[in-house]
């Protein structure tokens, strides 16, 4: 790998690092817009947020030092993730090993977010993350199957571009939006942190600088999931072999699809744990099954 | 002898159902029943024996449209040293009160009727917490005084005043801070609270996985004495406090009370002021409903319809305070009539404005009800039969939701109703979609009303009567159909002010019925079911800051411990 490849990993990294809050707060207003109001007052709003938990007393909660480990832990994973990811896409180096061990990193960063809440005493914030996790193990498995999917469909596109394998690619990245949408934790998929009934779930316990890297974490899995569909779908339109371009093209439809599955979360309501599952259920199996038979025929 | 009483009841009787009703009555009291006479044109005293007390609940809990609307106790010992219990029933179908008037010496227990009528239970705690009245056959609990309440005392008895009672009860928080050896300690009463409303209430959910099993309501938090503060009051005084029962619909209130005072001293009020009342209770309507739809959308994550509701609503809010000069708390009620009138520009004003409403309300309503997770979770959630709505006497939306038509506009109508034509919504599954649709058609309903009234609204300036002269123990019932359901209030005359004050107001009524519509539910779903009946607990929240050294207690508003802290 020589310096340029280096320097460009470590810019996007950074890069990748400033933006989710950013990002949130640009969400935040068009959310207000949406809603008719006015909104936070600056686009930064979400960063002045967080680096005002950064210097807030941490309140550790009863038996929740574990809780506070699995944020940090949760955080070097998902920054690991975005700068293994940057390094991937940047190199074309998307093999087999490489993708499970980025499905390894986004999945541990993810479910090391929503356990984190398990270890306290707290009943809102253990049915919070157990209603996360039931939701994860549908969503985790819509997920691998979608990301996979429409990797090895982008692969046949390159060598034999038939219809069906187009149809393979549109199911693929279907399943794959979707998974990523409900791993976003956005409307109706927040059932973690229902504030009627769970006064803020599974983010009850946190204070002070715990609560700043939890919130801090959560956006950048929102950002790591919004670049894989970028990555996903800017791979078809466009096959761009300077490396510059590609990290200037992601960056920008990583954005897009960020303010996107905001504008849709403002468009919903909360759905319920059984009813939430059911519909995650039926949809990745009927994806499934339409591939699988998509595959065979391609 | 019997038969004499028996042939009075027929002759006080409003209607052939009346008529059935006090007749059976009659027939299972016998010489117990000791007097009958009409107080107003739709309300039939009937004094009894507390013997025969529960026998006359079963005969009027077994009509199917009699329904039990309030009792009120009250310490009549400086007139007649007795204590007296008003049980009012209404008859739906002729609009007609039959109040059981029943004394005891406060020493001997008066049977319960909480087992034939569900509705009873808490007024008669009510009346044991406040008056000492003892009730025979029932378990007795403490539900509106705190649990350090000293026992011998009863706040609403004549004999001890308002100041006798500041001296005589501290809250425990004193006790409490000596014994943790503070110097000042902060209590702050929203303690047990939920985080839907934001008011002090406590549910206790037991639930499996998450599936609700059972549900305990504990209220009360916050209870204000507002009743025995009145009896302190001139008449014209009390509207103004009544208006501040609640913060969402006050007017109801001060519109009862008023209406209760002209039905008990034969107040003839101008025909403009019915009017006036009339419009101010529907915007009432409009803007408490528009506010619930917010806040249950809220509850279900739906904030953008939270935001639009209460969008749509500013524009009531700027009306209200167009005709009144008060977007709330309008203080323009008097007893025998209002403060302000109501000119043609107000009217040409109004009409424009409830045009825009009606639009963007039509539009939003109809996007705020297909959205899917706010379908689903409404739809089939927070099941109460009408069979139970019955059975608890439940009023407004919740009992409409349930299948019963029951509306006071129509059924004891009161000020303007009865120039206008409009239809009661009502829905027969009981769900939460059922009591949401009511208020969604009641809006519609309530704009219509408006535009009638302003349609026909005399043009004279008569709008309060010039002198009236308050008698003394004279009974009245004053209702209005409030956003939440019916309003009731009961008033002794008294010289200068009231006697007696007796305030029910809807959420007592039907609170009852939410462990009910609670068992079976999803723990997702218990805020929307436990909001689905516009619970208002009627309270203002504030902090007590109690100094041990010197005994001195300040009220600290929250606003002022949100931005600095007590210490």
């Amino acid at each position: 790998m020589d310096f340029i490849t280096i320097s460009l990993i470590s810019f996007f990294a950074v890069v990748s690092a400033f933006l989710p809050p950013l990002l949130d707060g640009v969400e935040r207003k068009v959310r207000a817009k949406i809603q008719s109001r006015i909104g936070p007052p600056t686009v930064m709003q979400t960063w002045y947020d967080l680096r005002k938990l950064a210097v807030k007393e941490l309140k550790m909660p009863l038996g929740g030092e574990l809780a506070v480990l699995t944020v940090f832990l949760s955080l070097i994973t998902s920054v690991s993730s975005i700068a293994y990811l940057t390094y991937v896409l940047i190199t074309s180096t998307l093999n087999p090993l490489s993708i499970a061990t980025l499905i390894v990193l986004i999945t541990a960063s993810h479910n090391l977010t929503l356990l984190s809440s398990v270890s306290t005493s707290n009943p809102f914030s253990i049915v919070g993350s157990y209603r996360n996790v039931t939701l994860l193990l549908v969503n985790e498995f819509g997920f691998m199957a979608g990301f996979i999917a429409t990797l090895y469909a982008l692969v046949r596109l390159s060598t034999n571009p038939t219809p069906l394998s187009f149809l393979a690619y549109a199911l693929g990245l279907a399943a794959l939006i979707v998974s990523t949408y409900v791993g976003c934790g956005r409307l109706p998929y927040d059932i973690h942190e229902a504030e009627p009934e769970l006064a803020s779930g599974a983010l009850i316990e946190f204070s002070g600088v715990a609560l700043g890297t939890y919130l801090y974490t959560h956006l950048m899995m929102r950002y790591v999931f919004s670049l894989l569909v970028a990555y996903a779908i800017s791979t078809l339109i466009i096959g761009f072999t300077n490396a510059l371009v590609v990290i200037a093209v992601l960056a920008l439809l990583t954005s897009i699809i960020y303010i996107l599955y905001g504008v849709v979360a403002a468009m919903l309501g909360r759905t319920r744990v059984d009813l939430g599952v059911r519909t995650l259920f039926t949809l990745y199996v009927s994806l499934t099954l339409c591939l699988v038979v998509a595959w065979l025929f391609a | 002898m019997v038969s004499d009483i028996i042939e009075t009841l027929a002759s006080v009787a409003r209607g052939s159902r009346s008529k059935s009703i006090l007749t059976k009555v009659g027939e299972v009291c016998g010489d117990k029943l000791l007097k009958v006479e009409r107080v107003s044109p739709s309300t039939i005293k009937v004094l009894i024996k507390a013997d025969c007390l529960h026998e006359v609940a079963e005969v009027l809990s077994a009509e199917r449209d009699v329904y039990f609307r309030t009792m009120a106790a009250s310490d009549e010992r400086p007139a007649e040293n007795l204590f007296k219990l008003y049980y009012v029933f209404g008859i739906d179908s002729e609009g007609t009160n039959i109040v059981v008037e029943v004394p005891t010496d406060g020493e001997r227990e008066v049977p319960s009727i909480s087992d034939v009528v569900k509705a009873c239970d808490w007024y008669e705690l009510e009346a044991h917490d406040l008056m000492g009245v003892k009730f025979s056959g029932r378990f007795l609990k403490r539900l509106v005084l705190p649990d350090d309440w000293p026992e011998e005392i009863h706040p609403l008895r004549k004999d001890i005043t308002t100041e006798e009672i500041k001296k005589l009860y501290q809250p425990q928080v004193v006790k409490r801070a000596v014994e943790l050896g503070v110097e000042e300690i902060v209590k702050i009463p929203i303690g047990p609270y939920h985080p839907a409303l934001h008011e002090p209430e406590y549910f206790e959910l037991y639930v499996r996985g998450e599936k609700v099993v059972d549900a305990r309501y504990v209220g009360f938090m916050v209870h204000r004495g507002i009743e025995k503060l009145a009896e302190s009051m001139k008449y014209d005084q009390v509207p103004f406090l009544a208006e501040r029962i609640c913060g969402i619909c006050g007017f109801v209130h001060s519109v009862s009370y008023t209406q209760a005072v002209e039905e008990a001293l034969n107040i003839e009020v101008p025909e403009k002021t019915q009017y006036i009342r009339t419009i101010i209770l529907e915007l009432e309507r409009i803007h408490s409903h528009l506010l619930w739809i917010g806040v249950a959308l809220h509850l279900l994550g739906y904030d953008t319809g939270f935001m639009h509701a209460w969008r749509i609503r500013e524009k009531v809010m700027v009306l209200s305070e167009l005709l009144t000069g008060s977007r709330k708390t309008y203080g323009i009620n008097l007893v025998g009539g209002v403060r302000k009138d109501i000119n043609k520009e107000k009217i040409e004003k109004t009409k424009q404005t409830l045009k825009q409403v009606l639009n963007e309300y039509k539009e939003f309503v109809d996007v705020a009800t297909s959205v899917p997770q706010v379908r689903r979770r409404l739809s089939g959630t927070g099941v109460l039969p009408g069979g139970e709505a019955r059975a608890y006497s439940l009023v407004g939306p919740t009992a409409r939701g349930s299948g019963l038509s029951r509306d006071v506009r129509k059924d004891y109508t009161y000020g303007a109703y009865h120039f206008v034509s409009f239809s009661i919504p009502t829905y027969s599954e009981g769900d939460n979609l059922a009591r949401t649709l009511v208020r969604i058609d009641e809006v519609y309903e309530s704009i219509n009303i408006i535009e009638q009234l302003l349609d026909t609204i005399p043009s004279s300036s008569e709008i309060k009567v010039d002198s009236w002269e308050p008698q003394p123990m004279k009974l009245g019932l004053g209702n209005v159909e409030a956003p939440r359901g019916e309003v009731i209030h009961v008033v002794i005359t008294g010289k200068y002010g009231p006697y007696r004050w007796r305030v029910r107001a809807p959420t007592y009524q039907n609170l009852q019925a939410v462990p009910t519509m609670l068992r079976g539910v999803d723990l997702a779903d218990a805020p929307i079911t436990i909001a689905s009946i516009d619970p208002c607990f009627s309270c203002t929240d504030r902090a007590i800051k109690i100094n041990i050294k010197t005994g001195k207690v300040e009220f600290i508003p929250l606003e002022v411990l949100s931005r600095g802290g007590v210490r």
